[in-house]
């Protein structure tokens, strides 16, 4: 545990409503997402403030994906509400949300193999309805030279890594406001996910919302300052994430010490 | 040899109108994996609805260039609306059910056109009026009609410009994107619906033009026309690789030219015993063999899950 910050005992709370910050610009209440009446999201509360660096950590199947897929509009809810900026966008469908600014880079990366390096990075952009997006395209390929060098290659030919590369720069195309990252280290070689956690440092000190999701707690808490953990589809600790890295039962359960 | 010549140029032409409906069975396979059976019965729409606005046009004492563009532009847009109006009425409310569904529902809609059509336009074969004077050209021994150049050419054109619209276009990639992975277009901003929707408006289009096509080269239509004109497409379609827009292009010239080849060669190689008459069996022959042989088609990537 030695790469974690000092402890810290001003956090770990228990409450479930918990708030990063005053005036969120998300905020998600009592929401409830089902499979065919298999509950997988119980009643989650989550607020994220403008710029705000946070992370949901959780076993598998405690419902982490569930919350981002619900959050970006690709699964329906069974109760609860989602504000963003002050607006309701839960009835909104997925593209809505995107031109709302919110962007998903999903489980699993979701590059369009069949488009080339280049296609999906423009594609990128389709959310901002004709801006220019030269700059943004010019940023991802001075943070990811890699894509560079395989812009005309079909996207199905890169490696995994590269793959997530392009999920991120793709994600930055569109400038979103708040920038949700399903599982980004899951299959990666260590260099490959320290490489793309520098890249999303990058992206949240250009003042993008960042909320990160992850089975490498560690990992997940060391990049960000609040965060929740999420267990039977129920949150069931929330508070600042050096303060979560020392909780006993945080370590026990996700931290394996 | 005269023969010979004088079939290559006839199954260009026929070629040509395939390619342009198989893209319409193509287009809407590849974004929904859906066989819209319906889309032949779209190309009966536009060369009956064509035929309609012709002779109400050239009632009226329109010219015929005029006429025919009127005609052109009317049955484009009708095939085009009505189109998006299937799409949105019978395929959309079942886009998460099995994929049975939306076959079974395209069978329905198919006869629900074909005997709509009969209604309005009665089952009879209608004539074109004698309004198109076609000049014959004689080139290598085989005769050339303007009129086949100008379907080969208006063809070409459109085929060239879809494939630009697919290639180069943020529409395009759009539309390539919501085939490959509609969720995550969804994620991009694209409205996946919108883009379903222009994707049927385009191939609805491209078959009331190849209705129109139809009637002029063979001077009638009928209510029943866009059955076999349907199924051959579709043949041509999974000839070239069904869900590729270059291989609906190649399939749909490739079948036009056996079709051709064969009905004008089949009397002389089975010694009389089966006449021109028999031209639609090639089609169906070509079709039995790609399923055997080579089932991803000519262009297409295999794909066991989609076939």
């Amino acid at each position: 545990m030695t790469a974690l910050p000092a402890p810290d005992d001003r956090a770990v709370t228990d409450s479930t409503a918990a708030r990063a910050v005053a005036a969120p610009v998300l905020e998600v209440r009592d929401l409830h997402v089902s499979y065919g009446g298999v509950a997988a999201l119980k009643g989650v509360d989550l607020a994220v403030s403008a710029g705000a660096r946070v992370c949901v950590i959780g076993a598998n199947g405690a419902g982490k994906s569930s919350l981002l897929r619900a959050l970006a509009g690709l699964e329906p809810l069974a109760g609860g509400s989602i504000c963003w900026r002050g607006e309701r966008i839960d009835h909104l469908p997925s593209f809505e949300r995107a031109r709302r600014g919110i962007s998903l880079v999903p489980e699993g990366r979701g590059v369009f193999a069949r488009l080339t390096v280049q296609e999906n990075i423009r594609i990128g952009g389709h959310a901002r309805r004709g801006q220019s997006m030269t700059t943004d395209i010019d940023r991802v390929y001075s943070l990811m030279p890699r894509l560079a060098q395989r812009r005309t290659q079909l996207a199905g030919t890169l490696s995994g890594g590269e793959q997530q590369m392009l999920a991120i720069g793709r994600a930055m195309v569109a400038a979103p406001e708040l920038l949700l990252l399903d599982e980004p280290s899951m299959g990666l070689a260590p260099m490959m996910v320290q490489t793309i956690f520098e890249v999303i440092a990058g992206i949240a000190q250009a003042g993008v919302t960042i909320l990160l999701v992850e089975q490498n707690a560690r990992l997940a808490l060391r990049s960000t300052t609040w965060a929740w953990v999420l267990d039977g589809g129920r949150v069931l600790l929330s508070g600042d994430s050096s303060g979560l890295a020392d909780d006993p039962r945080v370590r026990a359960a996700y931290l394996g010490d | 040899m005269d023969i010979f010549i004088q079939q290559l140029v006839n199954g260009v032409v026929l070629g040509s109108i395939y390619a342009l409906v198989a893209l319409g069975y193509t287009m809407v396979y590849g974004i929904l994996g859906l066989i819209n059976f319906a889309h032949g019965d779209l190309v009966m729409v536009g060369a009956l609805s064509a035929l309609a606005l012709l002779k109400v046009c050239l009632a009226v004492g329109l010219g015929l260039p005029a006429s025919l563009a009127l005609a052109t532009l009317g049955a484009v847009l009708l095939c085009g609306g009505l189109g998006v109006l299937i799409e949105r009425v019978a395929y959309r409310p079942l886009r998460s059910a099995p994929k049975l569904a939306p076959l079974i529902t395209a069978i329905g809609v198919s006869i629900l056109i074909e005997y709509g059509a009969a209604m309005i336009w009665s089952k009879q074969y209608l004539a074109l009026p004698p309004v198109i004077q076609s000049t014959t050209w004689q080139l290598a021994g085989a005769a050339i009609t303007d009129l086949q150049v100008a379907i080969v050419v208006m063809a070409s054109v459109l085929m060239a410009g879809l494939l630009w619209l697919i290639r180069a276009t943020p529409l395009g990639v759009a539309m390539r994107a919501t085939e490959q992975n509609a969720e995550v277009a969804g994620l991009m901003g694209i409205d996946t619906h919108r883009v379903i929707a222009i994707t049927f408006l385009i191939g609805s289009g491209l078959a009331a033009l190849a209705g129109i096509m139809v009637l002029l080269y063979y001077g009638v239509a009928h209510y029943f026309m866009g059955f076999m004109l349907g199924l051959k497409a579709f043949t041509a379609a999974v000839l070239g690789g069904i869900g590729s827009v270059p291989g609906a292009m190649l399939g749909g010239l490739l079948l036009g030219l056996i079709e051709s080849l064969g009905a004008g060669y089949v009397g002389e190689l089975t010694g009389g015993v089966f006449g021109s008459n028999y031209r639609d069996v090639f089609a169906f022959i070509v079709l039995i063999l790609v399923l055997v042989l080579r089932p991803a088609g000519l262009l297409g990537t295999a794909s066991g899950e989609r076939a």
